[in-house]
């Protein structure tokens, strides 16, 4: 019987790495459209889901996003917000011999140094039209016959990093009173981003097992729905591997579908936030960039379904013994 | 080659099917398994393609002892045997042509190699005009023929058989046979396991018979 045994692998022999190669292309792509067949037969579950992969993506994307535009905006509103404001002695404000008042003078020095991108003096009078316009006290201000306020005078640097030093600077010179930073609002900002990013993190824990989960129990029904398929194709000599292709398909495109949902959801998201954040006045600057961000997801969701699937199978098809 | 050494097996719930069961039987030669039901021909023939293992004792396939083989290694080792259960085990939703084709797909044979030969096996068992037909639409006997191509489509070395012909009418049993004795003469090693013994009375075979577990053999 060596004679069978040569003709085998003369057979072997006689199938190039070519023909080999295309034979395994041939088998992806029938388990590619196994794996679509396997779908299309359980439309509403494989649907049902992608939706629960999707709503579960759609969150933390959703979240990406904002904080991606958030981010973005806040470099703008560093530059408008941080500035070094002045409260000068009241002295200042009354002019000398030569004519202008010290305040007028150190506005000029301030408006000729190259680090500064805008400086802005605030007279008292406007500062207390400021004021009543924002607290609505007019009766109040008619009354008054001393306006209390000092002479303001905000410095914006060019660049906000400088702020700690131009504020120590500042309040050294004799007019001035004092000089403190506001940056309150980019702080709270700040503060705002750094939690929305643990929260994103903890988005993303969460995401793991809910797409686990999903890919996993649409794994189980088809391995219990192929029990006998399997079976069948472990006595005839099939590896694992071969018995899990379309399944890891099956897996991907699950991942794919709800990744696919997740970006359609997200950007609905999206744009309710930035509608939304606009009415308040916080305008978010929109790029291309985050809808190309979306379109690097729809890869990554088709390798997460594959290694869940694959993990999956691994898993469960240890119970699925041979005919 | 199939050569049992000493084999005993024991099932979980303490049943003995096997006990000190040896024989050989050389590359290419048929022989036939008998015994009353319940006597352990099927728990015999599960240990050939790993199935089951042996409680105790050896299994040699081709002077290779089964034991040994990797389990990465024994898909590699079930692609040398053609397995043939009295169910015919097909899968319904496929056509007759894909389920024959199942064993070459295993086995990344290209495209135009799968046709020919699933074509040449549906010839050999009398189907050739049923390949896009699907197993329900096909009677019990077309089945098993259906199931007998799958076996030895990829020429397997070895062909096992256990009651492949125990639904079927003693006309198309005897021409099943004899499709067997023609691999057999084409050089595949073979085991048939079966009570019919006025069906095997017309073949000049050696027997292992089995009774309660132990092997008289004749005729090896
Ligand atoms: N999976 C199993 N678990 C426990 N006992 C088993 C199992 N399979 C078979 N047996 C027992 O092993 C013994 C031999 O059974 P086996 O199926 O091998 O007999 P057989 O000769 O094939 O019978 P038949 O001719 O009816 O098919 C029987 O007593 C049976 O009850
Ligand atoms: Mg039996």
């Amino acid at each position: 019987m060596m004679k069978r045994q040569q003709r085998l692998q003369g057979i072997s022999r006689q199938l190039g790495m070519k023909t080999r190669f295309q034979a395994w292309v041939d088998h992806h792509r029938d388990s590619f459209q196994d794996a679509l067949r396997r779908l299309v037969r359980r439309p509403v579950g494989q649907l049902l889901s992608m939706l629960v992969i999707g709503l579960s993506l759609t969150l933390p994307i959703t979240l990406l996003l904002t904080l991606h535009s958030a981010r973005a905006g806040l470099n703008g509103w560093s530059q408008e917000l941080g500035m070094v404001q002045m409260f000068l002695h009241a002295s200042a404000g009354q002019a000398t011999d030569g004519g202008e008042d010290a305040a007028h003078t150190l506005f000029k020095q301030l408006q000729a140094d190259p680090r500064l991108r805008e400086v802005r003096m605030i007279p008292p009078e406007e500062g207390l039209k400021q004021l009543a316009e924002l607290h609505k006290f007019d009766s109040l201000l008619s009354e008054m016959k001393h306006n209390p306020l000092p002479i303001v005078i905000e410095v914006y640097p060019q660049r906000p990093e400088e702020l700690a030093a131009l504020r120590s600077e500042l309040a050294a010179r004799p007019e001035v009173a004092s000089a403190r930073i506001d940056a309150q609002a980019v702080e709270r900002l700040q503060g705002l981003i750094v939690s929305a990013e643990h929260l994103l993190a903890l988005f993303l824990l969460m995401l793991a097992p809910t797409l686990a989960i999903t890919v996993s129990n649409t794994i189980r029904l088809e391995l219990e729905h192929r029990v006998d398929e399997i079976r069948l194709m472990q006595l005839i000599g099939a590896t694992p591997g071969f018995i899990r292709r379309p399944l890891l398909y099956v897996g991907g495109l699950l991942g794919l579908g709800g990744t696919l949902m997740a970006v359609v959801m997200t950007l609905f998201a999206a744009h309710a936030i930035s509608e939304a954040m606009g009415q308040v006045g916080f305008a978010l600057p929109s790029s291309a960039a985050p809808a190309l961000a979306l379109l690097a997801v729809l890869p990554l969701g088709f390798l997460l379904g594959v290694f869940a699937a694959w993990l999956a199978s691994v898993v469960q098809m240890r119970n699925i013994r041979v005919v | 080659m199939i050569q049992f050494e000493r084999v005993c097996k024991t099932y979980p719930g303490g049943q003995v099917a096997l006990h000190d069961v040896s024989f050989r039987i050389p590359q290419g030669r048929l022989a036939f398994l008998t015994g009353p039901s319940g006597s352990g021909k099927s728990s015999l023939l599960r240990l050939i393609p790993q199935i089951d293992r042996p409680s105790s004792g050896k299994v040699l396939i081709n002077d290779m002892d089964i034991a040994r083989v990797g389990a990465w290694r024994i898909p590699r080792l079930r692609r040398h045997i053609g397995v043939i259960f009295q169910n015919p085990h097909l899968l319904n939703e496929w056509s007759v042509f894909d389920n024959i084709a199942l064993p070459l797909r295993v086995q990344h044979y290209p495209r135009e190699e799968i046709v020919r030969r699933v074509r040449a096996a549906l010839d050999k068992v009398g189907l050739f005009e049923r390949e896009q037909a699907r197993p329900l639409e096909l009677s019990g006997g077309e089945q098993q023929r259906v199931n007998i191509a799958r076996a030895l489509v990829a020429r397997p070395s070895i062909i096992l058989a256990d009651e492949p012909t125990g639904n079927l009418d003693p006309e198309l049993s005897f021409e099943i046979m004899r499709l067997f004795m023609q691999f057999n003469a084409a050089g595949v090693t073979m085991l048939i396991a079966t009570h019919a013994l006025d069906l095997i009375d017309a073949f000049d075979a050696p027997r292992l018979l089995l009774r309660d577990g132990r092997l008289t053999t004749e005729g090896l």
